[in-house]
């Protein structure tokens, strides 16, 4: 209605429903407190200054210029989360690159490669391979028992991320409450130490010689390319032993091996898929501290959990490489110091990494954390091709069923369990 | 005078004789229907409360006829689309003086000292002893002198239990690991038990003789025709406890058994009496499914529980407001309900539940730990069916458990060394892992027909249904339809209060329908198959439809 005279008059109906809007805005009324209370010497000060309630907040409304109050403003209940800006704690002004569990390398091994400097063999060493034996037709039937238990038989039902199928847009999929990815590995690897362990128990070999550590973050601060670069490890599992494992290659032979040449990545820089970052934290993280019964790392096991990642090429092997360096590296930077560049003993790392179907097993022998030395390679790199544990674990016909179980995976990690058990006799 | 028919089959000869019936009545029934003496059938009770036990007995009786695993578990949620409105209790939320609810909700008797099964291996444990201590004392040093466990950045966790909690779920599967190889020179079995991390137990189970709540007391009150003098008549209250131990083992033979189950203890042990409702405990009610879970689906190879862990850090808060004199009986309460919970969904997978009763008991071991304090119980299971009135003096059984109150392993680990080592502790975990188990004499599945379980089964489509549905109902999601719900207004204007009987009676509470706490869970239609995809069931002769399954699914 057009603002007249009569809209504007007073009415009872209208000024009944604007009683709200003038009620919000509460009156205090002066009752000659203040001066009665001063006047017998005690102090009186404004809560909102006191409390310092009147800070100016940005409204989500146009402030308007004949109402520019200020709000008085209560805290959130739920503190906001920290933007990632110059006012976030861990900001760094020089950029650096973080490695993490999530990073997929461009090229794969080769990129990999060059980070660590790392000199690749397609075989594990002969030291390993030497305790390969077929094992007893009861355990591998204890193991196809274990991987029916861990990846169908597991009664937990958690909400599973939604199915999406890329052809039909749109669709939803029925939601499926089922076992996480992060479960099915978690438990396989302890049912196949398990396995492994009674195996080896039954021959006599003291199987408490090596120790294991839950899932915990591993971080190695190391400099790369000039800059400050972090190398974090959280989906893994690591096997501690009394001694540590001996290194697998020495003097001459090693020599030779380290001169041989890294594959080209031309054009590639070595650190185009570590994207700088300015947050990051450089502290060094390690699980188990010097002194203990059991402080020399001699295996790593990492999962890979992420459910659909499409990898292609060599990015898992090269996944691999670099989680087994953070691992040696944050060791070696807790044995011999921070800022140790060339390693006076090599530490030497069998390691494992799974999706709980495929298992890449490999060994790794680090020398140097000098990443931009001028050598070419500094540190040896063993790994196998992958291997499934089996091509089929799921119901069919609404039967547990296993299909396609694959002996070797069992052998190999035996070979590799073994071996450290063997080695740490010594 | 009786004519003999000679045909070729009872069927052919039955409908040759009701089709003959229609046309004379010369034709007499053949020889196999008459008896020598007269067979007359039961004369039956009629009074309320035997009417209403042979109702119930009926419900017993359904379940205890089907032949698999997973449409007995899906029967016990049948009469309640909406789930069942019943006891929700978790493994670490105990209340105060817990322990005398709790042993009647359970049927359990308490004893305070360890079986005598446990006897007979002590000398091997002794043996075993120092060369466990050594390692054993590397592992603690290493666990809990040198090993940082996770925290933020500065060193904090959110509470004690949470660091409690995290320890114990780094150090238990060490100390399982240590046990198991060390042991097994000495018991071959152990090589072969399945470790299960974390599984997920739940249990279900239906509790008779408790005191009806104030709703229900009005309601018969007010109706004095039928509930003359009956308003208190207790009733039963279904529990569904919700837990997780750290870790458990299991074989695929089961325990021995720890005593006899006709005699002694098992029939005159002392099970205190507690008929409150249990939400004077500070409990809670809330609508769930009937879910009974050992940790793992059927099927498996090794399904019976050889021994458990669990663990304590909910204690560190409880003490400090509940202070330390209820803290044994949390402990007590604690492996009790474990103990009779994995049992029980054991006892589920063996064709026996909360309304089939056992016909021979079955064992388990639990231990509690934190790395420093032990308690050990060991429990055996004789009765599982206590509804109505089976949880009082008409059950002649009572399940038992053997609990000891908490030891410490060491005192302090403190310049790298452990002090105060107690080795009773060591040699009673040592006992645990010696204990074989043994394969059982009597026929263990005696409610379940050949196949086992649904995955057995060779029809296709009830297999499938039977499965998918299963597994859908036990994953306790969120209903996505929601029961129908009483506005506030509704409840104070048109219940409480009759202010508006002009008003159309288009509520569900209104229209006389049956109340959605009675609707069952086949009571929906059906997704609509097209025409040329059904299958609809033959006819007989007589127009009859052939007896439909006891649920539609």
């Amino acid at each position: 209605m057009r603002l007249t005279a009569v809209v504007y008059s007073t009415h009872i109906g209208n000024a009944f429903r604007q009683v709200w809007k003038v009620q919000q805005k509460r009156k205090i009324l002066e009752y000659g407190v203040k001066e009665k209370l001063e006047a017998k010497g005690l102090q009186v000060v404004d809560a909102v200054e006191f409390l310092n309630l009147k800070r100016p907040v940005p409204s989500i409304l146009p402030q308007l210029k004949s109402q520019p109050d200020e709000k008085l403003i209560d805290d959130f209940l739920v503190p906001k989360s920290l933007k990632k800006d110059h006012t976030h704690p861990d900001w760094h002004d020089e950029p650096g690159h973080v490695y993490h569990d999530h990073c997929w390398l461009f090229t794969g091994l080769h990129e990999a490669q060059h980070i660590s400097k790392t000199f690749v063999s397609n075989n594990l060493p002969d030291r390993i391979t030497s305790f390969k034996s077929k094992l007893p037709e009861e355990v591998h039937k204890q193991m196809q028992q274990a991987i029916l238990n861990a990846h169908v038989l597991d009664a937990l039902q958690v909400k599973l991320p939604k199915d999406i199928d890329i052809k039909r847009p749109g669709w939803n999929y029925p939601r499926v409450y089922g076992l996480p990815r992060w479960r099915r590995n978690v438990q396989l690897i302890s049912k196949m130490f398990h396995t492994a362990d009674s195996t080896l128990a039954g021959q006599n070999i003291d199987v408490t010689k090596q120790q294991f550590t839950s899932q915990i973050m591993i971080r190695a601060p190391l400099t790369l390319e000039g800059r400050p670069s972090v190398f974090e490890a959280r989906q893994n599992t690591l096997v501690f032993g009394k001694k540590p494992l001996q290194p697998y290659l020495d003097g001459e032979v090693k020599a030779e091996q380290l001169s041989k040449p890294l594959p080209d990545i031309y054009p590639l820089n070595r650190t185009i898929s570590l994207h700088g970052k300015n947050i990051y934290r450089m502290e060094h993280k390690f699980p188990v501290r010097q002194g203990a019964p059991f402080d020399r790392l001699t295996m790593g096991v990492f999962y890979i959990n992420k459910p659909f990642i499409k990898t292609s090429g060599t990015q898992l092997e090269a996944r691999l490489l670099l989680h087994a360096f953070t691992v040696a590296a944050a060791h070696a930077q807790q044995l011999y110091g921070k800022d140790v560049k060339d390693l006076p003993e090599p530490v030497t790392i069998n390691c494992m990494q799974t999706d709980s179907r495929n298992f890449y097993f490999a060994c790794f022998q680090l020398h140097s954390l000098d990443l931009d030395s001028s050598k070419a390679t500094s540190n040896l790199f063993w790994i196998e091709d992958a291997q499934p544990m089996f091509t089929k674990c799921d119901y069919v016909d609404n039967q547990p069923v296993l299909e396609g179980y694959n002996p070797q995976v069992l052998e190999t990690l035996m070979a590799l369990y073994k071996s450290q058990m063997v080695a740490a006799a010594v | 005078m009786a004519f003999k028919l000679s045909v070729a089959n009872e069927a052919t000869k039955k409908s040759l004789i009701s089709q003959c019936r229609r046309i004379s009545s010369y034709f007499q029934p053949s020889e196999s229907e008459y008896e020598s003496k007269p067979v007359y059938p039961p004369i039956l009770d009629l009074s309320y409360e035997a009417r209403k036990e042979r109702k119930i007995e009926e419900i017993a009786q359904n379940i205890t006829k089907l032949g698999t695993v997973e449409e007995k578990l899906i029967e016990l949620n049948a009469p309640k689309y909406y789930g069942w409105w019943a006891l929700n209790l978790y493994e670490r939320v105990i209340s105060y003086n817990a322990l005398p609810f709790t042993q009647f909700a359970t049927r359990t008797c308490l004893v305070n000292e360890l079986p005598s099964i446990y006897n007979d291996v002590d000398e091997i444990a002794l043996k075993s002893l120092p060369n466990i201590k050594d390692k054993l004392n590397d592992l603690l040093l290493q666990e809990f002198e040198y090993v940082s466990p996770r925290t933020n950045r500065k060193g904090e966790t959110k509470s004690e239990a949470t660091e409690s909690d995290r320890r114990s779920r780094n150090f238990i599967p060490l100390l399982n690991r240590l046990l198991v190889n060390q042991l097994s020179q000495h018991n071959e079995d152990l090589q072969t038990t399945e470790v299960d991390y974390e599984p997920r137990l739940e249990a279900f189970w239906s509790l008779g003789g408790i005191e009806p709540g104030k709703v229900l007391k009005n309601i018969r009150e007010k109706n004095e025709k039928f509930y003359k003098g009956k308003a208190d008549d207790p009733i039963d209250r279904p529990i569904q406890y919700y837990g997780s131990p750290r870790l458990s083992l299991r074989h695929n033979k089961p325990l021995p058994q720890l005593l006899d189950r006709n005699s002694g203890l098992s029939v005159e042990g002392a099970v205190p009496s507690w008929n409150l409702d249990p939400r004077v405990m500070g409990y809670k009610y809330k609508y769930c499914r009937a879910v009974n879970v050992p940790g793992f689906w059927p099927g498996t190879e090794t399904q019976h529980g050889y021994m458990s862990y669990l663990s304590r850090g909910y204690l560190k808060r409880r003490d400090e407001e509940l202070s330390m004199s209820d803290h044994q009986d949390a402990l007590h309460v604690q492996a009790i309900l474990h103990s009779f919970a994995w049992t029980l969904s054991q006892a589920c997978y063996l064709g026996f539940g909360p309304y089939t009763e056992l016909t021979y008991p079955l064992s388990t071991q639990t231990i509690i730990t934190d790395g420093q304090n032990y308690s050990f119980s060991a429990y055996q299971l004789n009765t599982c069916a206590l509804y109505n009135k089976h949880s009082g003096d008409a059950n002649p059984h009572r399940n038992v458990c053997f609990s000891t109150d908490e030891m410490k392993l060491y005192d302090i680990i403190e310049d790298g060394q452990v002090k105060g080592f107690n080795d009773d502790v060591l040699k009673s975990l040592i006992k645990f892992y010696l204990i074989k188990p043994t394969e059982p004499q009597v026929n263990m599945r005696p409610y379940l027909s050949p196949e086992l379980y649904i995955g057995n089964v060779s029809d296709t489509e009830r297999r499938q249904k039977t499965e998918k549905n299963f597994k859908f109902l036990v994953s306790n999601r969120p209903n996505h339809i929601l029961k129908d719900e009483i506005y506030q207004w509704e409840k104070i204007y048109k219940i409480d209060h009759d202010t508006r009987p002009m008003e159309k009676k288009i509520r569900f509470f209104e229209t006389g329908d049956p109340a959605p706490g009675m609707k069952r869970l086949d009571d929906f239609n059906p997704k609509y198959v097209p025409k040329h995809l059904q299958n609809p069931p033959k006819r007989s002769r007589r127009g009859r439809l052939p007896v439909q399954p006891s649920i539609k699914l």
